[in-house]
């Protein structure tokens, strides 16, 4: 098959492109038309990891130009990069990176391990918040006595 | 950097522990960052010293082994960087990056712990066959021991802050790296893999993201980090992993059931390659050794000991190769030095 931009040269591309009304055209390129056509053959994790977030965050929404007082980092950066600056980020750009890791990660608040160094009333909470997951998750599997043992422990967290 | 010792396999090729003849290794990455600092992405190059000097002074404070070996990667040449990825010690990312980054590996190579890469931190516990639940307590203690003396960035709601989304929350990321030999010949890999990704799982091939999968190895590592605990974690992983042993078994004990002698000269054929190649790709090798690991563990070929087929996995990797001769050879040159050794290796 020949090119279809240069009609000369053999295809060697084949370039999948979504039209705006959500319907797919495809199109077959040799590599120096592919090349103007924007197809990069090589393109890094990183790059590929920023188009992919920048396609699940669908339409852009407003705070797109924000930039974090600490880091400087705007939030289109961040979708071509797919890397945030600092850990501010977080709650700079809270409204668009939500969204984002509600797709991505399925949850919005974490459940795991908490640093020892942290605040004791606080790592409590988090450890309550652990706790309740396992508990789940134990009953879920039928392990009564386990479930039974976590319940008394967070029980006992609770009261301290 | 100490050769003698480092010359043999790390603990985790060396195909002991539970289900080795398919699971390789366990493997559990933490991602943490020092609060305080930029993540590296926007890192000025005076912030990475500090964050590398800082880090690896409480690397040594907290005692998290004896033994452990620091390299400073900026000074370290590029073989031995390579050397260093071949061995699973640190990332190709970490190794291909500038600035200043370190690593401190100890624990016969089950313990690495990176420093800049694309976070602060990065704690790796590697271990061989399947077990995940030993690694997550090495990697427990490791963890807890660092946050006493250095102030990770979290927050209650999103955890553990981490440069990349993909990795907040836990931070941890749990890949189990699989010999498949049996379903990638009868095909039915893809089948597999997509049973795999709708539990939110990732394949991956032998060195991690973005490589392809060589030798019929193959890693299976969770997505998710945020929402649930290290615990759930760990255990979704580990339930997928033991039905793909399953089937991997089903499907060997089928090939020996039904086609023995085409197994059989299979796993021959690729020893004789070994044993008489006079140039060999690093690719063919790791096919063909794929072929002969897949033998020895089913019993269909005795001529060599499984310890052999897994240092001869790892010491026929290009930056090996070129070590071990002590010099820089191109890769015409490297394909003859590489069937010469192993050649050498299967003669006594």
């Amino acid at each position: 098959m020949l090119c279809e931009i240069c009609k000369k040269r053999k295809a060697t591309v084949r370039v999948n492109e979504i039209q705006k009304d959500g319907t797919h055209k495809q199109i077959h390129l040799c590599d120096e038309c592919a090349k103007q056509y924007g197809v990069s053959l090589k393109f890094s994790f990183n790059e590929l990891l920023g188009n992919l977030i920048g396609s699940q965050l669908g339409k852009p929404r407003k705070g797109g130009k924000r930039k974090c007082p600490e880091c400087g980092l705007t939030f289109e950066e961040f979708k071509s990069a797919g890397r945030l600056g600092c850990p501010r980020d977080y709650e700079v750009f809270k409204r668009n990176l939500d969204p984002l890791l509600e797709k991505i990660q399925g949850g919005l608040q974490h459940v795991g391990k908490v640093p020892a160094n942290l605040g004791e009333k606080l790592q409590r909470r988090q450890e309550v918040n652990r706790l309740q997951r396992e508990l789940e998750l134990a009953v879920s599997r039928e392990e009564y006595e386990r479930a039974a043992e976590l319940r008394d422990t967070i029980q006992k967290l609770r009261e301290e | 950097m100490k050769d003698s010792k480092y010359m043999a396999t790390g603990e985790w090729l060396r195909g002991e522990g539970p289900e080795s003849d398919i699971v390789i290794s366990s493997r559990l990455r933490l991602a943490r960052n020092v609060a305080g600092f930029k993540f590296l992405y926007r890192a000025s190059s005076d912030e990475r010293s500090r964050i590398n000097a800082l880090l690896c002074e409480n690397i040594r404070k907290a005692g998290v082994a004896d033994d452990m070996i620091y390299y400073d990667l900026e000074s370290v040449n590029a073989i031995e960087r390579s050397y260093l990825v071949e061995r699973h010690l640190i990332s190709r990312e970490l190794a291909d990056s500038r600035g200043p980054r370190s690593v401190a590996v100890g624990r016969d190579e089950s313990l690495s712990i990176m420093v800049n890469e694309e976070d602060h931190l990065r704690i790796q516990v590697l271990q061989s066959g399947f077990r995940l639940r030993e690694a997550l307590q090495c990697m427990n203690e490791v963890d807890d021991k660092l946050s006493v003396l250095v102030d990770y960035a979290f927050s209650p709601q999103y955890g553990y802050l981490t440069a990349c989304p993909t990795n907040v929350g836990t931070g941890i990321r749990v890949s189990v790296m699989l010999h498949l030999p049996a379903l990638e010949w009868t095909k039915q890999l893809r089948k597999v893999f997509k049973a795999v990704n709708k539990m939110n799982l990732a394949v991956r091939g032998l060195y991690g993201e973005g490589t392809q999968a060589s030798g019929d190895f193959y890693q299976v590592s969770n997505q998710v980090t945020l929402g649930k605990t290290e615990e759930e974690i760990i255990s979704t992983v580990e339930s997928v992993v033991k039905q793909i042993i399953r089937y991997e078994r089903q499907v060997r004990q089928a090939l020996v059931t039904d086609s023995r002698t085409s197994l059989e000269d299979r796993v021959w054929r690729a020893y004789g390659m070994l044993k008489s190649a006079r140039v060999i790709s690093s690719d063919e090798t790791m096919d063909l050794l794929s072929s002969v690991r897949m033998g020895v563990n089913m019993g269909l070929i005795g001529e060599v000991s499984i310890e052999t087929v897994n240092e001869l996995f790892i010491q026929t990797q290009p930056a090996h190769l070129q070590k071990r001769e002590g010099r820089e050879i191109d890769t015409t040159m490297r394909d003859a030095t590489r069937a010469r050794f192993i050649r050498s290796r299967l003669s006594n």
